[in-house]
């Protein structure tokens, strides 16, 4: 199930939270990234149908148009990212409550929540009341309630906060494996970047309730060049221009060269410079920005560590 | 998360939008029973039913209990109708509407209600249980809607269904049918009458739930609204030499002076006008303040 957002802008009182949102959160696991009161929570209370916009519309891709929030509802697994649990409540009460008033049977809601609890590494604690379990335990439950009624899509805000590392990558790897395999679309809310880098196969990048950045997690971290790390024998003052032909080129010294090539650009096209230049690749390497990359370009407009233009402010070959 | 994933889709048929708060609003009603506490407070509640329910029985004979001078001053009382046992008159629709309405049914009405209605929407709240509720398939009116039938449950078992208990068992212990012949239609109206105040009761105490900031907070605002308009407007009698001034400023009165009129039974100098206005009153003033605090919250939360 896809999920498409429209020119939606949310408002509470004079405070505009988002303003004219397009995106579209396709099947797979999708990163929503931005810092707070980007408006990443105001986009999933929206699309849960807690938070009414003041103009645009969303829609499900399975779902009517004028479905009701309840019923939209229905369909959605919902993690929040604050702490939150029923009073009173074991973990197995919980669960099972959540997916009785998700519409499901309360014999199919008991047999579930058993299911899910396991799923998330749930055994007998999951008798135990929820006020007395650790973060992390907390963490499994609100996992487990967002699944017991088996939602086409998940909302999970914040998956990873409390979580050890063992319990974090056991995180990861059940959020992978319930997008990859199991088919579900899920929106991953984070600040943190390696997060959405481990699970996610695109990302949307808030700032102060608009899309600074979105795509595919390849096409965000390639840019709109591609950086390659280049060994030649010998490095001569031709090499370099051979190759200052091809896109932006940086020599590092001892025949080691910093090379931007467009998006696309045939690699063979380098190797046939170099040789016309007189001299061999002994290596090419190419290298990837990473989401922090990309996230503190499109947030603070802070340039990439390794990007050409804060190597050489005149944006040519060196 | 150390097991192998084995998570299976499931196929269910889903139970429609408008059953579902009933399995909240069960939970809601046995909630108090997963303590020890909760179930003391209840067994405590239950004392006045069961010192009626002695009573009956030593009135029937079935229990030789307690000296034989009180035992035979019970047992007449009915005969006569007169005397201080008078009110002990199984004949009487006031001896089964009193185990509600008597001012000791109001410690233990008030003790029930503050801790099961008036912490019930607050204690969500501290929790953050309101955001796991409202992202399912239930609207926040089925929410209330479900609290409120939980608390009226546990309420309701104490002012409605210990009358109706006390009744059946005098009906029982009886020498023959006449009791139930003159008294089902009169105990009827009174249970219904007893209801629908509980109702209206339970419901002021859902929303003051509502609008409190913390669960502690609602049982104390809860606490003095039943204890404290009930002392003010015994005060406010005293001092005027006006005994109707109490049904139109003391929650308690006024829903005790609301179920003697709608089941005709003798009461003192009440204003059914008041009463009602008093009721009717608190519940618009308690919604609108639930509602407020519910806006506030989708906007900042």
């Amino acid at each position: 199930m896809t999920v498409a957002i429209d020119g939606v802008t949310i408002r509470y009182g004079s405070h505009v939270a988002v303003s004219d949102l397009s995106v579209a959160f396709e099947q797979g696991a999708v990163g929503l990234l931005g810092r707070n009161g980007a408006g990443k929570s105001s986009v999933l209370k929206a699309l849960l149908g807690l938070v009414r916009p003041s103009s645009g519309s969303m829609r499900f891709s399975d779902l009517p148009a004028d479905a009701s929030p309840a019923a939209i509802r229905a369909h959605v697994g919902y993690m929040p990212e604050r702490d939150a649990y029923l009073p009173q409540a074991t973990g197995f009460d919980m669960v099972a409550m959540l997916g009785m008033l998700s519409g499901m049977p309360r014999r199919d809601a008991w047999r579930r929540a058993h299911e899910v609890l396991y799923l998330v590494g749930l055994d007998e604690q999951r008798y135990r009341p929820v006020s007395g379990y650790s973060t992390g335990t907390r963490q499994k439950v609100k996992l487990a309630s967002a699944l017991v009624h088996d939602p086409r899509v998940l909302f999970l805000d914040e998956p990873t906060n409390g979580l050890d590392p063992a319990g974090r990558r056991d995180m990861l790897r059940l959020v992978r494996q319930l997008s990859r395999d199991l088919g579900k679309s899920v929106v991953f809310s984070t600040h943190i970047l390696q997060d959405v880098e481990a699970v996610c196969d695109a990302a949307v990048v808030l700032e102060k309730g608009r899309v600074v950045a979105q795509g595919s997690l390849r096409d965000l971290t390639a840019g709109g060049e591609r950086q390659h790390g280049l060994a030649v024998e010998p490095p001569t003052p031709a090499v370099q221009q051979a190759l200052a032909a091809l896109g932006r080129v940086r020599a590092e010294g001892r025949g080691q060269y910093s090379l931007w090539l467009p998006v696309g650009t045939d690699l063979a096209a380098v190797f046939a410079a170099v040789a016309a230049a007189g001299a061999v690749v002994r290596s090419l390497v190419p290298h990837r920005r990473s989401l922090e990359d990309v996230f503190l370009q499109a947030v603070v407009g802070q340039p990439p560590t390794a990007a050409p233009a804060a190597a050489n402010p005149a944006g040519g070959a060196s | 998360m150390n097991q192998p994933l084995a998570y299976r889709a499931i196929e269910y048929q889903p139970v429609p939008a408008w059953r579902r708060w009933w399995p909240l609003a069960q939970r809601e009603a046995s909630a108090l029973f997963t303590n020890r506490w909760g179930i003391l407070l209840y067994v405590l509640c239950l004392i006045p039913l069961l010192v009626r329910s002695v009573i009956l029985m030593i009135i029937s004979g079935v229990l030789q209990f307690g000296p034989a001078a009180l035992r035979s001053r019970l047992a007449s009382a009915p005969a006569t109708g007169t005397g201080p046992a008078a009110s002990f008159d199984p004949r009487r629709i006031d001896f089964y509407a009193g185990l509600a309405l008597d001012p000791p049914a109001m410690v233990f009405v008030l003790l029930l209600s503050s801790m099961v209605v008036a912490r019930s929407i607050a204690r969500d709240r501290a929790t953050n249980a309101l955001e796991l509720y409202w992202t399912r398939g239930i609207s926040p009116a089925a929410y209330v809607l479900a609290k409120w039938v939980g608390g009226m449950l546990v309420v309701g078992s104490i002012t409605v269904l210990g009358p109706f208990v006390l009744w059946l068992q005098a009906i029982l212990l009886a020498e023959d049918w006449t009791l139930l012949s003159t008294t089902w239609q009169p105990v009827l109206v009174t249970l219904a009458a007893l209801l629908l105040v509980t109702a209206v009761w339970t419901a002021i105490g859902t929303f003051v739930s509502a609008a409190a900031a913390t669960a502690n907070g609602a049982t104390v605002l809860w606490t003095v609204l039943v204890i404290g308009s009930s002392a003010v407007g015994a005060l406010l009698a005293g001092v005027m030499r006006a005994e109707w001034l109490r049904s139109c400023v003391s929650v308690w009165d006024a829903g005790a002076t609301m179920v003697r009129t709608i089941a005709d039974l003798p009461q003192r100098n009440t204003s059914v006008l008041g009463a009602s206005l008093l009721l009717a009153g608190l519940l618009a003033w308690s919604w609108w303040r639930a509602r407020r605090r519910w806006r506030l919250e989708e906007a900042l939360g």
